[in-house]
C-alpha cells in the first residue's frame, strides 16, 4: 500500500522535475497574463521590462496604461512592454541585480520613489531623462511637465528621472461639521486651525478635530511651504544640488517655527496624533479634519458615500506670509542602460507615453493622483471629470502654484529619519517640550545620515 | 551494525574485500550527501560569505569597500537600537515559547480521549498551523485596528494594540502564540496518545489529582516531544522577523534582532551593520539552543 | 443505573460542546477573515462592527481573481511546494537514516553542523543565494524557486529521533535475512514511519507555501510568482482596503487547509497505534 503511494509520489516528482527542466524560465508553459503575446517576429519587436510597485486599484490603472501603449505606439514602433510588480519600495531586486551586475535580470524602466533616489543617483547605468528630453525626436518636452513635479526628480537642475504618479498633501475637511461649528472656510494657518479644533468637537459629534501623524512626508511639506519661495528641508537644496548630509531646516529656524505652531494644535486637546485608519475614521465622522495625500480622494469618497459634505484644501501654513502649497510627492520613472541601444530608445518612447496627457488622464479616473502633463487639463474627458467632481483639480492647482524650490528631499537613510520624526512627534503630542522635540529630530536625523555616509562615503 | 555485516560475511565464508569494505564505510556519507550538498551551497557558503563580509565596510549595493576588522561589531554593540533589539528578542522568546507549549499541552490532554466529535475539535485546535505568518499578520491587523477594529469594537476598550509601546510587543506575542499552538498541539497529542492508558488509570486509582498526573506522568512521558518542540522553537524565535515586519515594521518597541538586520539592509542600505548583526543573532540562537540541550540531560526522560 | 448512564451521556455531550466551542474560538480569526471577504469594503470598519456581511458580495473575489493571475499563482505555489516537500522528505529521511543507523567518524560533528543550519537566519542568506542562483542561470525557474527549500534540518532532527526508536534487533534481523541497506530503507523503514512522514509532508508543504520573499526576489515575470505575492499585490498602500485582501487570503488559504484537513486524521490515527513514538 505504502509502496504504491511511494511509486505514485515518485512518478509525480519525476514528471514535475521534467516539467521544470523544460520550462527554462520564460513562462512558456501558459500564457496567463494581461497583454497579448505576439512572438512571431522576435527580431522586429523590442521587449521591455517595466518594474513598478503599484498595488491595489492602482495596479489596474498601470496595467491599463501599459496595455494602451502596447496597442498603439507599441504596435507602430514594434515595442512590447511587460509590467512586473515588485513589493514597495521595489528596490530589493534592483539592488541584488546591481550588486551582481546582472544585466539580464535588470529592468529597462523602473518606478522609484524619492527615498530610493540615493541608491541610483551615482549608478552609471542610469540613463538621465535630461539627455532624452534634449533629443529632437522627443515628442514630450520638459515644458510639458508640471514644473514642481519635474524639480522633484532633478539633480543640479538636470532631470534624472521623470515624475510619474504624483500627489500632494492636502487638508480634508468635513464641511457639514465645519458649518455646524460656525466656520465657512477651511483654516489658512496652523494657528487658525488650532483655534477651530476644540470648537468643532464641542459643537458636533466629532471625537477629534484633526487627525494626522506627522512623519517625514508631512514635516517635509511643512518645511517646504514656509517662506516666500519655499524652504529646503536638508542642506544642498535637500540633496538636489549635491548631497544632503544634514537638516538645513534645523539651522534656519523653519523647524523651530513649525514646532512652535504645532504645539498650539497639540494643546487644543482635540487632536489625534496617531495613524489608525485615516480614511474610515474621517468617513464615519470620528475626525472632522484629516491631512493626507490627495491620492486618497477616491477611496474616501467611496467610504463617505454621501453621508456628509466634505472638501479638500491646501494645508494651512505656518506663518501668514508663507507661500504654502505642497511639494510633488510620489514615484518617477527611471531608465536603465542594459547595453542595448534599441532598448534604450524604446524605453524613452515608453516613458514619454506614460507621462503624456492621455496616460496621465487615466489617473484621474480612479485615483487622486495629479496629472504631471499640463496638457491633461485641456482634455475633454478631464474637464468632464472635474466638472462632476470639483475636488479633483484642487491638488493640481496646489502643485501648479508651488515654486520649484518646494521639493521633496533626497534623504539617504530616509526610513530611519522617518521613524525618528514619527517617534519624536508622538512624544511631543504626549506632553513634550518644543526644545526636546527639536533636539530629537535634529540630532536623530543627522545621526542617521552620518551612519549612512559612514558606509557609503561621498567620493 | 557492523556485527550484522560480520555475521553475513562469516556466513558466506569469505571476508570483506578491500573494495567492499571501502564501500561500506562510505555508505553513511553517501546517504547524507544530497542533504549536505544543499546545505553547503545554500546555507554554509553564503553564511561564510556573510561572516567574511562582516569584517569589511560594505556599501549600499553589497560591494566590499574597506577592511575594518571587528570595528563593525563594536559599532553595533554601541548602538542602543541594536542592544534594545536583543532585549526585545529575548522577551519575545520568553513570552511565546513556554506559553504556547503549555497551552498546547492542556489542549492535548483535553483532546486525548477519542470522542464522536474528536475530528472536529482536533482539526480546529491544530488549524493555526496551516496559516502563513503574513496572512495571520493581516487578519490580526484588521482585528487590532484601534478605533473600528473587531477587538476594540466588541469590548469597548480603547487600546492602541499596535501603536502603544507598552502593548505592541504583547499584541505580537499573542499572534505568535496563536500560530504556534497548532503545530505543538499536533505533536503533543500524538505523544500523549502513546502513553499507555493503564498508566494513567492506575495513577487515578491511586488518588492522584489532575495536576499530580500532569507533573508525575504526562510531563515526563512526553518530555522528548516537548524537548523537540521547545528546542526548535527557541532557535526560531530568536530569529523572528516576518510577523513583526508586517504588523509594526519594528516600531513601538517591537524591533527584534532580525527585524533590525532587515531594516538595516533594506531601508538603511547598510549592509555593514546588517552582516555583523546577523552573526550576533546566530551566536545568540546557538547559545540559547545549547542551553536547552543542557536542560535535556536534566529534564527529559527517554524510555 | 439508567440515571447514571444518562448523566454520563450528558457529561460527554457537554464536554464535547465545550471543546468544540474552544475550537471555534481558536479558528475564529479565520472565520472572521472569511466573513470579511464577502463584505463590501465600506462595511468592514464600521461602528458598530459587522460580524457578518450586511450585504454579501462576490466583488472581492472577482477583484482578486482579475487583478492578478491568482489561479496561475496557485498553480505555481503548488508546484514549488510539492517539489520542495517531496525533496525534503526524501533527502531528510536519507540523512536521518545515516545518523540513526550508522556509526561513523565525525557523526556528532556532522549532526551538529546540520542542526546549526536551523540557527542561521535565513533572511540574511537571501541576497547571497540570489547571486548563486543567478550565476547558475536559474532565475525565474521553478527549480530556482525551490532551491533553498529542498532540505530542512528540522525534518532531519525529527526523523532521527523517530528512527532511533527502532530496536536494533529489528535491523539486525533484517540484515541477516539478506536485506540490504537500501531495501531496508525503502521496504521497512519508510512504510512504518508513515505517520511522521505525513506530518512532515503537511508542515513542509505549508511552510514552503507560505514563503514570500524568496519566490518574489527570484522571479522576474508576473506569471511565475506564487500566491503569497498575489496577496501582497492586492494590498493598497494609499488606503486600507481589507475586503479584497481577505478574499485573496481565503483563496491562498484554501489549498493548505484542504490538504491539512484531509491528512490530519491520518496523522493522528497512525500515531495513536503506538507503532511509532514521536
Amino acid at each position: 500500500m505504502m509502496k504504491k503511494r511511494m511509486m505514485f509520489l515518485l512518478s509525480i516528482v519525476l514528471i514535475l522535475i521534467a516539467v521544470t527542466a523544460c520550462v527554462s524560465g520564460t513562462g512558456d508553459i501558459n500564457s496567463g497574463g494581461s497583454a497579448a503575446e505576439e512572438k512571431e517576429e522576435p527580431a522586429a519587436v523590442t521587449e521591455l521590462t517595466f518594474w513598478h510597485s503599484m498595488d491595489g486599484s492602482y495596479l489596474d490603472i498601470v496595467n491599463a496604461q501599459v496595455e494602451a501603449f502596447n496597442n498603439s505606439i507599441g504596435v507602430e514602433k514594434g515595442i512590447h512592454v511587460s509590467a512586473v510588480y515588485n513589493d514597495w519600495p521595489g528596490t530589493e531586486s534592483l539592488v541584488t541585480a546591481m550588486a551582481n551586475n546582472d544585466i539580464k535580470n535588470m529592468p529597462d524602466v523602473i518606478q522609484l520613489y524619492n527615498e530610493s533616489v540615493s541608491l541610483v543617483r551615482n549608478y552609471e547605468r542610469i540613463i538621465w531623462a535630461e539627455d532624452q528630453f534634449a533629443k529632437d525626436s522627443s515628442s514630450v518636452k520638459k515644458s510639458d511637465i508640471l514644473e514642481n513635479a519635474l524639480a522633484s526628480f532633478a539633480i543640479d537642475g538636470k532631470s534624472i528621472g521623470v515624475p510619474y504618479n504624483i500627489s500632494a498633501l492636502l487638508l480634508y475637511y468635513n464641511k457639514t461639521f465645519m458649518e455646524a461649528a460656525g466656520y465657512e472656510a477651511p483654516p489658512a494657518t496652523i494657528a487658525e486651525m488650532a483655534e477651530m479644533l476644540p470648537v468643532i468637537t464641542s459643537k458636533t459629534d466629532a471625537e477629534y478635530g484633526l487627525n494626522v501623524c506627522i512623519q517625514s512626508f508631512e514635516l517635509n511639506n511643512y518645511i517646504a511651504t514656509q517662506g516666500s519661495q519655499g524652504t529646503y528641508f536638508g542642506n544642498n537644496a535637500s540633496g538636489h544640488n549635491g548631497y544632503m548630509t544634514e537638516l538645513a531646516c534645523a539651522d534656519d529656524g523653519s523647524l523651530m517655527a513649525f514646532l512652535t505652531e504645532w504645539k498650539k494644535v497639540i494643546d487644543s486637546g482635540a487632536y489625534k496624533p496617531v495613524k489608525d485608519s485615516y480614511n474610515e475614521e474621517f468617513a464615519t465622522g470620528i475626525n472632522a479634519m484629516l491631512m493626507t495625500s490627495s491620492s486618497r480622494i477616491n477611496s474616501i469618497g467611496e467610504l463617505v458615500d454621501g453621508k456628509f459634505e466634505w472638501g479638500v484644501a491646501p494645508i494651512p501654513t505656518v506663518a501668514e506670509g508663507d507661500i504654502g502649497g505642497a511639494y510633488s510627492s510620489g514615484g518617477g520613472l527611471f531608465m536603465i542602460d542594459r547595453d542595448d541601444s534599441s532598448k534604450a530608445d524604446a524605453a524613452w518612447e515608453f516613458v514619454q507615453y506614460m507621462i503624456s496627457a492621455e496616460a496621465q488622464m487615466m489617473w484621474a479616473n480612479g485615483t487622486g493622483y495629479v496629472p504631471v502633463n499640463v496638457g491633461t487639463v485641456e482634455l475633454e474627458e478631464y474637464k468632464n471629470i472635474t466638472e462632476s467632481n470639483p475636488r479633483v483639480p484642487v491638488a493640481y492647482n496646489v502643485l501648479l502654484g508651488s515654486s520649484a524650490q518646494e521639493v521633496g528631499a533626497f534623504c539617504p537613510a530616509s526610513d530611519s529619519v522617518d521613524t525618528i520624526i514619527k517617534e519624536a512627534m508622538i512624544a511631543f503630542s504626549q506632553g513634550g517640550v518644543v526644545e526636546d522635540v527639536y533636539r530629537a529630530i535634529t540630532d536623530g536625523s543627522n545621526g542617521a545620515m552620518d551612519a549612512y555616509y559612514r558606509v557609503n562615503p561621498i567620493e | 551494525m557492523l556485527n550484522a555485516y560480520q555475521k553475513i560475511s562469516d556466513q558466506k565464508g569469505r571476508g570483506l574485500s578491500g573494495k567492499e569494505d571501502m564501500r561500506k564505510k562510505m555508505e553513511p556519507y553517501l546517504w547524507m550527501a544530497p542533504a549536505f550538498l544543499i546545505f553547503v551551497v545554500f546555507t554554509f557558503y553564503p553564511f561564510l560569505q556573510t561572516i567574511y563580509k562582516s569584517f569589511f565596510m560594505v556599501d549600499q549595493v553589497g560591494r566590499i569597500r574597506k577592511f575594518v576588522g571587528i570595528e563593525n561589531y563594536l559599532y553595533i554593540l554601541r548602538d542602543s537600537n541594536f542592544l534594545s533589539s536583543i532585549k526585545v528578542t529575548l522577551m519575545y522568546t520568553i513570552l511565546t515559547v513556554p506559553l504556547s507549549k503549555v497551552l498546547a499541552m492542556l489542549l492535548a490532554i483535553m483532546a486525548n480521549k477519542k470522542r464522536r466529535l474528536s475530528v472536529v475539535y482536533e482539526t480546529c485546535f491544530s488549524m493555526p498551523m496551516a496559516i502563513a505568518t503574513s496572512v495571520a499578520a493581516m487578519i490580526f491587523q484588521l482585528m487590532f485596528v484601534p478605533s473600528l477594529g473587531l477587538i476594540n469594537n466588541l469590548t469597548g476598550w480603547k487600546v492602541q494594540w499596535l501603536t502603544d509601546a507598552r502593548i505592541a510587543l504583547l499584541a505580537i506575542c499573542i499572534v505568535q502564540i496563536w500560530l504556534s499552538i497548532g503545530y505543538a498541539f499536533l505533536f503533543l497529542l500524538a505523544a500523549i496518545r502513546s502513553i499507555p492508558a493503564d498508566v494513567i488509570d492506575s495513577s487515578r486509582l491511586d488518588g492522584a489529582g489532575i495536576w499530580m498526573q500532569v507533573r508525575r506522568i504526562y510531563l515526563p512521558l512526553i518530555s522528548p516531544t516537548m524537548f523537540y518542540l521547545i528546542c526548535t522553537d527557541i532557535a526560531w524565535s530568536m530569529m523572528a522577523m516576518s510577523l513583526v515586519n508586517v504588523m509594526t515594521a519594528g516600531q513601538y518597541g517591537t524591533m527584534t534582532i532580525m527585524q533590525y538586520v532587515y531594516k538595516q539592509f533594506t531601508a538603511a542600505g547598510n549592509y555593514t551593520n546588517a552582516n555583523p548583526a546577523s552573526i550576533i543573532a546566530f551566536v545568540l540562537a546557538f547559545l540559547a539552543t545549547m542551553l536547552s540541550f543542557a536542560w535535556e540531560k536534566k529534564g527529559v526522560t527517554y524510555q | 443505573m439508567k440515571k447514571t448512564r444518562r448523566i454520563k451521556i450528558f457529561k460527554e455531550f457537554f464536554i464535547q460542546l465545550i471543546y468544540v466551542s474552544i475550537g471555534i474560538l481558536i479558528i475564529f480569526p479565520i472565520l472572521y477573515a472569511l466573513s470579511v471577504s464577502f463584505m463590501e469594503n465600506k462595511d468592514v470598519l464600521t461602528k458598530p462592527i459587522n460580524l457578518l456581511p450586511p450585504s454579501a458580495t462576490l466583488d472581492n473575489y472577482s477583484i482578486a481573481l482579475t487583478r492578478t493571475p491568482l489561479l496561475r499563482y496557485l498553480l505555481n505555489s503548488t508546484i514549488v511546494s510539492l517539489i520542495s516537500t517531496i525533496s525534503r522528505i526524501i533527502m531528510g529521511s536519507m540523512a536521518a537514516y545515516a545518523f540513526s543507523f550508522y556509526e561513523f567518524r565525525g557523526k556528532k560533528a556532522l549532526f551538529a553542523l546540520a542542526m546549526a543550519t536551523m540557527m542561521i537566519p535565513p533572511d540574511v542568506l537571501i541576497i547571497a543565494n540570489y547571486g548563486t542562483i543567478s550565476k547558475l542561470g536559474l532565475i525565474n525557474t521553478y527549480f530556482g524557486m525551490c532551491s533553498i527549500f529542498l532540505v530542512s534540518a528540522n525534518n532531519i532532527f525529527l526523523l532521527r529521533q523517530n528512527f532511533l526508536s527502532y530496536s536494533t534487533s529489528l535491523r539486525d534481523a533484517a540484515y541477516i535475512d539478506g536485506c540490504g541497506t537500501i531495501r531496508f530503507f525503502t521496504k521497512i523503514l519508510i512504510p512504518t514511519s508513515s505517520p511522521i512522514l505525513f506530518t512532515l509532508f503537511i508542515s513542509s508543504f505549508v511552510s514552503v507555501w507560505n514563503q514570500y520573499v524568496w519566490p518574489m526576489l527570484v522571479t522576474k515575470e508576473n506569471e511565475m510568482r506564487t500566491v503569497q505575492v498575489g496577496v501582497a499585490m492586492l494590498k493598497d498602500r494609499e488606503s486600507s482596503i481589507f475586503a479584497p485582501i481577505m478574499a485573496a487570503v481565503i483563496i491562498a488559504l484554501l489549498p493548505t487547509l484542504i490538504i491539512f484537513i484531509l491528512f490530519q486524521r491520518k496523522i493522528v490515527a497512525g500515531m495513536m497505534d503506538g507503532s511509532v513514538k514521536a
